[in-house]
């Protein structure tokens, strides 16, 4: 028996570090109306949350936000193994995009680094009852003992919520997914890896559309690769990508079938003074968003956010410095794989706040009128449920005020790279490592 | 010499994981030690040679900037050396990050660049001063790097251990076959091999890099050593006794060096190594293996160059006396075959490989810079150890 019980204690804690890193959330996605909030993590795994209604007599007026609860669960992808290759394909999640709703269903696209696969999910809470050659099991009856017939009808029963993979797009990218965008034509979406764009039709799985194509005839060629990529909100035959050089590049399908050279290039120069062996590393983009309006572009690299002006490609028209205390410690951050972290950013509703995150369970907003900048923690210990948020601060200089956090006692393991923001309301979702946060702005619940 | 040789351990015994403010401050003291405690003749022997090698301090200019420089390219050299361990190292089962290999790859081309400029500045500079010995600080002294401030802002990195800067330096090797061998074994499994040929990577880049920092071209035996050590050196080279081409290749390379186009080649072998080296990172498919035979017999000649780098390394950072005349060293033959492994066997079968090429002593005794065969086993065992 103390053998036994040794095995399990090795068992168990095996189990719980497994656990706990394929719990690690890799994406955040609202749907388009904001009620579903859809997650998924390093295990392949993803949660739904459902944010509860109002009963239907309460009016609204209130200010009161209904909690997100879970919804379901279920396994999207699972660990593959490339033979050709001897590699393992991850089943981490990369993205999650919804697609627009369009009956009482739900759809959404959820890709890890090799297939894409379309989700339904749908409800069921009633069912029939009273079957004439079928007994309560489904096992058929014995006909002698039929003595009358019956209409079967349907009776309520507990919620139950379906999820079936209805299309698996495979076999369309060599290299690592990392960006789905569903088009706004309802039709299309786009799916992007390292080195190339593929777009496809939402009905068929056996081929896709090669959009975009930067792979060098000779890899040792190789110098910038794709970071992201979107489609235009409002335009179906716009879309954007950026590189791990810092440009964006704006596309037209309209122009030719394939978008290799772009219609227009958002590059801005370097900075002389700041030049230093890192400056190409930071200026690599993680993550590109199309405003709601669908006039502005916003970027984040290692140490800002940017917003661009789609009618002007020399620069950016705004500059937000997200964690500019970091500059000096560049050479650190390279040697731990810091300074390859990939932020994601996100815009507010009205397309006037931005949001995104950093270390040391910091997220940092803009408040794109007055220029202002606030940093957030999304931390257990130091927030309570309906807790208000405090503002935090980065010591860097002047006079130090309490509870501000020195640069070298940040933590940069506890990285803040994947969130969401509410379509219509200000509710954000802050992934932090194993834990997903969810804030409501309680004094403007609603976004003007 | 002895207080250099200690401060050049001092140097070598910090840890490259630490990065504590501490270790910043050790490594300055550790350059600055360098320079004082060598003694004020240490300084005006290096500001006559470079005055006599016309690149002597401009008006205004004083030694500080000089040690700033050679901080400078010293910190260069550490972040070259992190990023080609970076390149190897990669994940075995899980396919690497493109985007990440190529920021890093880039990022040593860039350094690569800087290096190949700062190199077609001193040859033309030292064409004068093939008989003086130099120290890193004169080859750095160009106008160019003075208006370089960024880099002096950036935390100095913890240690370039000198191994480390035995990974930078290597055989300059010229020969193409090696080249090739390394790409076809890189193609080969191109995960695992990454790792593998550990002594290649860095070494091919930083043969070039050796260029870079003013050492390749008297790694070949020309500007670091007098002229009676160079023909040292050949004679050495000669005598390893290795049998293979690098004799002649040795040969062919010693006499290009009178050449001024020398540069010019270094900087296309760059490109080309570069190239040769980020291409099996890059690429997922496998080309056709190649021979063992014609592997171990490369690996060989690296690993006993490796140690003579090293020791060349060592010497010149002291009085920098007769630095350079191991560097002719290619063969040394210590005829150990290296099986495919990861990057710490690697490094261990480096050290029981230094063992074995300790009782082969240079074959020629006027080269005057005897390599410190305990520090270097210090030095190993620091790295195995951790």
């Amino acid at each position: 028996m103390g053998e036994d019980g040794e095995s399990t204690k090795i068992n168990h804690s095996f189990l719980r570090d497994y656990v706990t890193e394929a719990d690690v959330i890799s994406t955040v996605e609202f749907n388009q109306t904001g009620d579903l909030l859809a997650t998924g993590d390093k295990g392949g795994r993803v949660v739904i949350f459902q944010r509860e209604t109002q009963s239907k007599g309460e009016i609204e007026e209130l200010g009161e936000s209904g909690e997100y609860n879970v919804y379901s669960t279920f396994q999207s992808h699972e660990p593959d193994f490339d033979y050709l290759k001897s590699l393992e394909i991850e089943e981490k999640i990369n993205k999650i995009r919804w697609l627009p709703q369009q009956n009482a269903a739900h759809f959404l696209l959820s890709t890890n680094d090799k297939t894409i696969k379309l989700w339904k999910v749908s409800e069921r809470d009633k069912r029939p009852e009273g079957y004439n050659l079928k007994d309560e099991e489904g096992r058929v009856k014995d006909f002698s003992t039929v003595t009358s017939l019956q209409v079967p009808v349907l009776k309520p029963t507990d919620l139950m919520v379906e999820v079936r993979p209805r299309r698996i797009f495979s076999n369309g990218h060599t290299y690592h997914v990392n960006s789905i965008s569903v088009n706004s034509d309802g039709e299309t979406y786009l799916s992007a890896d390292d080195l190339r764009i593929n777009m496809w039709h939402l009905g068929i799985t056996d081929r896709s559309f090669n959009i975009v194509d930067i792979k060098p005839a000779n890899m040792e060629d190789l110098t910038e690769v794709i970071t992201a990529a979107e489609f235009h909100p409002k335009h179906c035959h716009l879309f954007v990508y950026s590189s791990s050089k810092g440009t964006l590049r704006l596309c037209d399908m309209r122009a030719s079938a394939l978008c290799d050279k772009h219609s227009k290039i958002f590059e801005e120069p370097e900075d002389p003074g700041n030049r230093s062996f890192f400056s190409e590393i930071i200026s690599s983009v993680s993550d590109v968003k199309f405003s709601h309006s669908g006039r502005y572009l916003l970027t984040r690299d290692y140490l800002t956010v940017k917003v661009w002006d789609l009618h002007m490609e020399k620069g950016p028209i705004e500059t937000y410095q997200v964690h500019e205390y970091l500059r000096s410690k560049l050479c650190s951050l390279y040697e731990n794989d810091c300074i390859f972290d990939k932020f994601e950013c996100v815009w507010n509703s009205t397309d006037s706040v931005i949001m995104t995150g950093a270390y040391n369970s910091f997220f940092r907003m803009f408040d794109r009128e007055t220029g202002r900048g606030v940093t957030l923690e999304a931390w257990r210990e130091s927030s309570k449920p309906r807790a208000v948020l405090r503002t935090r601060r980065v010591y860097t200089g002047g006079r130090r005020r309490r509870g501000d956090v020195g640069v070298d006692s940040l933590d940069f393991t506890k990285k803040i790279l994947h969130m969401a923001w509410h379509p219509d309301e200000n509710i954000i979702a802050i992934a932090a490592t194993n834990n997903l946060y969810i804030f409501q702005d309680r004094v403007n619940p609603e976004t003007q | 010499m002895e207080r250099g040789r200690e401060s050049r351990r001092a140097l070598a015994c910090a840890s490259p994981q630490e990065s504590t403010p501490q270790e910043h401050s050790m490594f300055q003291k550790g350059t600055k030690r360098k320079f004082a405690d060598a003694g004020s003749e240490e300084e005006e022997e290096e500001e006559a040679a470079l005055r006599s090698a016309g690149v002597g301090p401009l008006p205004g200019e004083d030694p500080v900037s000089l040690r700033m420089l050679s901080s400078y390219s010293l910190q260069r050299q550490t972040l070259l050396n992190m990023s080609l361990v970076k390149l190897q190292l990669c994940h075995m089962l899980v396919e690497p990050n493109l985007c990440r290999s190529v920021l890093i790859a880039n990022t040593v081309r860039h350094i690569q660049e800087e290096m190949t400029y700062d190199l077609t500045w001193q040859v033309g500079a030292a064409a004068d001063a093939l008989s003086h010995a130099h120290t890193q600080a004169e080859c750095l002294a160009t106008s160019d790097l003075l208006c370089r401030s960024a880099l002096t802002e950036e935390e100095p990195e913890q240690q370039p251990a000198t191994p480390f800067n035995a990974v930078g330096y290597s055989e300059e090797d010229e020969d193409g076959e090696e080249e090739d061998v390394v790409v076809d074994e890189d193609g080969d499994v191109p995960l695992s091999s990454v790792a593998s040929p550990a002594p290649f990577l860095p070494g091919k880049l930083g043969m070039s890099l050796g260029v870079g920092m003013g050492l390749g071209p008297r790694w070949q035996g020309e500007p670091m050593c007098d002229p009676e050590e160079m023909d040292g050196a050949d004679e050495f080279g000669k005598g390893s006794g290795d049998g293979s081409a690098d004799d002649e290749d040795e040969d062919e390379d010693v006499a290009e060096y009178d050449r001024t186009e020398a540069e010019e080649e270094d900087g296309d072998r760059l490109a080309k190594t570069t190239e040769q080296i980020f291409s099996p990172l890059f690429e997922t498919n496998r080309p056709t293996p190649v021979p063992e035979a014609a592997l171990e017999e490369l690996f060989s000649d690296v690993e006993a160059s490796y140690y003579d780098l090293d020791s060349m390394l060592t010497g010149m950072q002291g009085a920098g006396a007769g630095g350079g005349g191991v560097c002719g060293g290619g063969g040394g033959g210590s005829g150990g075959s290296v099986p495919r492994t990861g990057p710490y066997e690697l490094l261990e079968s480096l050290s029981s490989s230094h063992t074995q090429t300790h009782s082969q002593p240079p074959l020629n005794p006027s080269t005057g810079c005897r390599p410190d065969l305990s520090e270097l086993d210090h030095i190993m065992e620091i790295i195995v150890g951790s």
